[in-house]
């Protein structure tokens, strides 16, 4: 990482890439769709007295904790997608709490590699929720476009260079070197 | 070993002014502090016109707006990783 990351950094971001990854995986696989969306879910959303009493605070903090990033009231359908399993919801909202709301980098940063990583892998629920997020933060829809920028471009260079099986030529310091 | 020849900046002629190779290392001595054309551009020249579009693009999509550089590093690299891109 050039620009000033140290590896706490990198680790962080690696993690975020690692995290939103896996719920892009989940949310298509579930069908998950935002707000305006009229497909059933491929596990109905539990109503609120199929829940157990632990599954209902974690979505209590989530419906808080969510409504801060989103601007919008409500639990995120992915939180209670999650929550007929409690122990995997406990985990991953622990995970998405950790990597998005403790400090360290920049926290638009955080979202904007959560939208990159989405637009990346064609996750419609995920590529709604960080632009909401993005937006809800104060960027406008250039900022948004210009990350949709990013991701054309490297998608385009990672396909040349993986394709022709170019040699990377510039390779980060690693921290043994140092 | 790449699957094709690497062009050596001499012999890659580039864009209108044919300083497309020129400015291109004034900015990988500035992001990376080397001396030499990285091998992506090294890859591409051997169409005429593709290093030129795919700089001005670079140029476009990295060096220009309002998003800080550093998040757009973040970004591109979160790209490469779920590509799965090791260059």
């Amino acid at each position: 990482m050039r620009l000033g990351l140290d590896e706490t950094g990198v680790t962080e971001m690696m993690a975020i890439v690692d995290h939103v990854r896996g719920l892009n995986r989940v949310a298509d696989g579930l069908f998950l769709e935002d707000d305006g969306g009229t497909e059933e879910p491929l596990i109905p959303l539990p109503e609120e007295d199929e829940l157990d009493d632990r599954a209902e605070r974690i979505l209590n903090s989530a419906a808080e904790a969510e409504e801060k990033r989103l601007g919008r009231a409500g639990v995120p359908k992915i939180w209670k997608a999650l929550s007929r399993n409690f122990h995997y919801l406990e985990a991953t909202w622990a995970k998405h709490r950790l990597l998005l709301d403790r400090p360290g980098i920049d926290p638009l940063g955080k979202l904007a590699v959560g939208l990159g990583v989405s637009v990346t892998n064609g996750s419609r629920y995920f590529i709604r929720y960080f632009t909401r997020a993005l937006t809800h933060a104060g960027w406008d829809e250039g900022r948004i476009l210009e990350i949709f920028g990013v991701v054309d471009h490297y998608s385009s260079f990672n396909t040349i260079t993986s394709g022709m099986q170019v040699e990377s030529d510039i390779r980060p310091e690693s921290g043994a070197e140092r | 070993m790449s699957t094709i020849k690497l062009l050596e900046c001499a012999e890659i002629t580039a864009g209108p002014d044919g300083k497309i190779v020129e400015r291109i290392l004034l900015r990988e001595k500035k992001l990376f502090n080397v001396d030499h054309l990285s091998n992506v551009w090294k890859a591409q020249a051997h169409l005429p016109g593709y290093i030129e579009a795919s700089w001005n693009r670079s140029r476009a999509t990295m060096q220009r707006g309002d998003v800080p550089p550093l998040i757009k590093e973040m970004v591109a690299s979160s790209v490469s990783i779920i590509n799965v891109c090791y260059y």
